[in-house]
């Protein structure tokens, strides 16, 4: 194991590349009692087609990812997994984004033995005709249930009208016909050109003893018996910079007060880990300015009454940036005005990202007691850069007015749309 | 970690050390009988405190001045323990050695303006900062039904029992909002800060005498401790027959509400017993709701129970498909009659208790958690963490049959799942 130092904030990373190809990164903390495994796969549901080992062309159906995900739990002879963990009081739990899928356990005592029985179970699948078959009805109630929650409406709503081909346009869990079609083949050839371990990670954190870990993961058969992977499957997807639709209303149920969602979309060019990352805060940090809890713009769009709602967020999906505003108003057109206006005249001083760079680094020095915020942010790193960043706060001292006024000018203000979600 | 709770005569500070984390967090709780038309009245005055001060007059100010002590930050939180309603004001500061010598007591010092000095002018509070958090209480009322899976259970307990504290909606109510003026909400301001017991709870690596010396400095209050030591809300015997109340609504899935009362239940069973008997009904993801609801007919996912022992309560909720409603409801009524039936055996009970007690161990990690925990200890009369560690190992099957059959489904709210 080789032992990375995150700067600034005092922790240890011990790192192991197995010869197998997975990334194991152990993370101990000393007096605490919990404990988080987190064992991830590079696979979500933005892949919908990928060449298999003997190099077939495989189209899959929206939803897969997430359903293999639910799949995964099923075992041939073993115990169940919620049953296993449940013997020593912990908690088994699973998650798909569009980037990844990931398995976690959190516990407090025998994490040798959950390590090993997680190992064991996301390396064994068992899928039949009718296992399959039946959890179809359980993942369409839970799409039934988001369809339910106004919010995640107004947002796949948003999604469509973004993008153009990219699969966010579609729900994580697909849709109940698409989850109809799952078959177990399907599962089985994602699975198999996916779940290899050097396209996977393995990150624990917490009450840890790293040595001792080590040699559980290193010992343990099923995941020896895994092959080295050859084939890499990168997902290229060819998202369009164009939006899809400028403008539109939806009627959404449940809704009780008129939201919006306005989003820019751009492209950069950043593919170097450093730059990339200093491109995100930049981003962050030029919208804290412009529209977090101590701007001006937040003040007088709430004494104006425009809104009674108001957030900003930002996301780098591969190359394409998405800068996107939900809000609840009473005044789409206006509030969408001084958006724009204030996104791109509102004056920025080195004071301003001064003050801002206090609180960024103060809340990463504050997110570091806690071990389940430091195993998040080595998986984030992971999705978005393919390695991990350990001089953060370095990073983020460094930068100055001219890094946040660069990403302004990258915006293109007429490149946007705008959904408005309206009662039924 | 070193506790120590001292009596600074108009309320109790309780000290908690520890070298775990590297923030300090702060909690000043009010606390007061739950009454009705109140909660609107708490929830306008929380955020106000909280959205500006007379020191820091407006939104920018007040958040310019949280970021300035290295992003601490700020916020109330209103909540119902019982017939009690306590409002925390919570801070995390950042520890001085992280950061600069004297931060905590800056801190300490913004906390203060916030409890102390509100925006008032001219007897009234602030026009400008009143009617922005007028908007946003009056919109995160409004917007409550978005949340269809609270409404429900709002619904099925105000079926349940209309008069009773947990039918109350925490969120307020629009008539009551339409009432407030910066006048009375200045008025109702001076009732609050005199007529609430105080306890304040401060945890991190911190030394105890210099904590102390300035939160008894600066945090002065006149206020009477420990109003009200009875919580639990009285339980009414349940229906002889089930309420069944079914609404339709134009959604996709049907959410699916049970009020189940808890009746003449011992002390040791509402502390001890009921929570195992809970996990294993359908507390955890190794319940038998999980498993022979979900997992073996498919009907849905998720079906969980939550006990509430101060409100002698037990909350059943579910989506489902529509169709299932009565099949859905046999099953959870099989899995109720299993567990007076003892259809259930050693290894849950295990199980259940391994996972009580881990959830117990995990309270030490967490800092708001550690001084719920206290407070628990302090007002609710709760053994300690050890000593329930310890009980919790005596529960027998025998204990979790003669409790399941003190508990009656009462009321069953069905809502929507009518698109087709």
């Amino acid at each position: 194991m080789i032992k990375k130092e995150i700067k600034g904030i005092d922790v240890d990373v011990f790192y192991e590349k197995l010869e197998n190809g997975l990334e194991v990164f152990l993370i101990p903390f000393s007096n605490r009692k919990n404990y988080y495994i987190e064992y991830g796969v590079k696979y979500g549901a933005k892949v919908l087609e990928f060449k298999s080992d003997d190099n077939k062309k495989i189209k899959i159906p929206y939803g897969t990812a997430h359903f293999l995900e639910h799949k995964m739990f099923e075992q041939e002879d073993e115990k169940d997994p919620f049953s296993f963990f449940s013997e020593s009081g912990s908690d088994a739990n699973a998650s798909t984004s569009y980037d990844f899928t990931s398995y976690t356990v959190e516990g407090i005592k025998d994490i040798e033995k959950n390590m090993d029985f997680l190992l064991n179970y996301v390396n064994s699948p068992y899928f039949t005709d009718e296992n399959v078959e039946k959890e179809k009805d359980i993942i369409i109630e839970e799409l039934n249930m988001y369809k339910d929650q106004p919010e995640n409406r107004l947002y796949d709503e948003s999604n469509k009208a973004v993008f153009v081909r990219h699969p966010m346009r579609i729900d994580i869990g697909g849709t109940p016909s698409s989850v109809r079609k799952i078959t177990k083949e399907v599962l089985y050839d994602c699975y198999n050109t996916f779940y290899q371990p050097s396209n996977m990670f393995l990150i624990a954190s917490g009450n840890i003893d790293c040595n001792k870990l080590i040699e559980v993961i290193k010992n343990n058969k099923k995941l020896n018996s895994r092959k080295k992977s050859i084939k890499k499957n990168p997902v290229i997807i060819n998202e369009p910079l164009e939006v899809k639709t400028k403008e539109k209303e939806v009627k959404i149920k449940n809704l009780m007060i008129t939201k919006t969602v306005l989003s820019f979309k751009y492209k950069i060019d950043e593919s170097d880990i450093i730059k990339k990352f200093k491109y995100e805060v930049s981003l962050n940090i030029l919208l804290y300015v412009l529209f977090g809890i101590s701007s001006e713009f937040r003040e007088n769009v709430y004494k104006k009454e425009l809104c009674t709602l108001f957030y900003s967020s930002s996301s780098i999906i591969d190359n394409i940036v998405i800068i996107e505003f939900l809000m609840e108003t009473k005044n789409p057109k206006e509030i969408k005005n001084e958006i724009i206006n204030c996104l791109k005249n509102t004056k920025i001083t080195k004071e301003d990202v001064e003050r801002v760079k206090k609180v960024k680094i103060s809340l990463e020095v504050m997110d570091s007691d806690k071990p389940y915020k430091v195993l998040n942010s080595i998986v984030k790193d992971l999705i978005d850069y393919d390695d991990v960043l350990y001089n953060k706060i370095e990073l983020i001292r460094s930068l100055d007015l001219k890094d946040i006024e660069k990403v302004r000018k990258d915006i293109l203000f007429d490149n946007y749309s705008y959904v408005i979600g309206i009662s039924k | 970690m070193d506790y120590i709770k001292k009596d600074l005569s108009s309320y109790n500070l309780h000290m908690i050390k520890t070298n775990k984390f590297k923030s300090i967090n702060i909690e000043v709780i009010f606390s007061g009988p739950i009454k009705k038309e109140y909660i609107t009245l708490n929830n306008f005055l929380s955020t106000m405190l909280t959205y500006s001060t007379k020191k820091y007059n407006t939104k920018i100010a007040f958040s310019k001045k949280a970021e300035d002590l290295y992003a601490t930050s700020v916020f109330a939180n209103g909540y119902r323990l019982g017939k009690k309603y306590n409002i925390d004001f919570n801070m995390r500061v950042l520890n001085d050695k992280y950061t600069e010598n004297g931060l905590l007591e800056k801190a300490i010092d913004f906390l203060y303006e916030i409890i102390f000095n509100p925006n008032i002018k001219n007897n009234e509070f602030d026009l400008t900062s009143f009617s922005i958090v007028k908007n946003n209480e009056k919109s995160q009322i409004e917007r409550f039904k978005e949340d269809q899976r609270s409404y429900s259970t709002l619904k099925l307990l105000e079926y349940y029992d209309k008069d009773a504290p947990f039918s109350y909606n925490l969120k307020g109510y629009l008539d009551d909002l339409e009432k407030i003026t910066p006048k009375t909400l200045f008025e109702y301001y001076k009732y609050f800060i005199k007529n609430n017991s105080i306890d304040i709870f401060i945890i991190g690596d911190i030394d105890f005498d210099y904590v102390e010396k300035i939160i008894s400095k600066k945090l002065v209050f006149n206020n009477k401790k420990d109003l009200i030591n009875d919580l639990v809300v009285d339980y009414k015997p349940h229906r002889k027959k089930i309420q069944k109340i079914v609404e339709s609504d134009n959604t996709n899935q049907a959410k699916l509400s049970i009020a189940c009362s808890l009746e003449n239940l011992t002390k040791y069973e509402k502390n001890y017993v009921l929570n195992i008997y809970n996990i294993i009904l359908g507390g955890s993801a190794d319940s038998k709701f999980f498993k022979n609801i979900r997992e073996k007919f498919s009907l849905c996912y998720y079906v969980v129970s939550s006990a509430y022992k101060l409100d002698n309560l037990i909350i059943i909720s579910s989506g489902i498909n529509k169709e299932n409603f009565n099949k859905m409801l046999i099953l959870i009524e099989k899995e109720m009659a299993d567990m007076k039936n003892g259809n259930f055996n050693e290894e849950d009970i295990d199980k259940a208790k391994k996972y009580y007690i881990s959830a117990l161990d995990e309270i030490e990690d967490n800092p708001s958690q550690i001084i719920a925990s206290y407070y628990a200890i302090d007002k609710l009369g709760i053994d300690t963490l050890e000593e329930r560690k310890k009980k919790i190992e005596k529960v027998t099957k025998k204990d979790i049959m003669s409790l399941a059959n003190k508990i009656f489904i009462d009321t069953v709210y069905l809502l929507g799942g009518d698109k087709k």
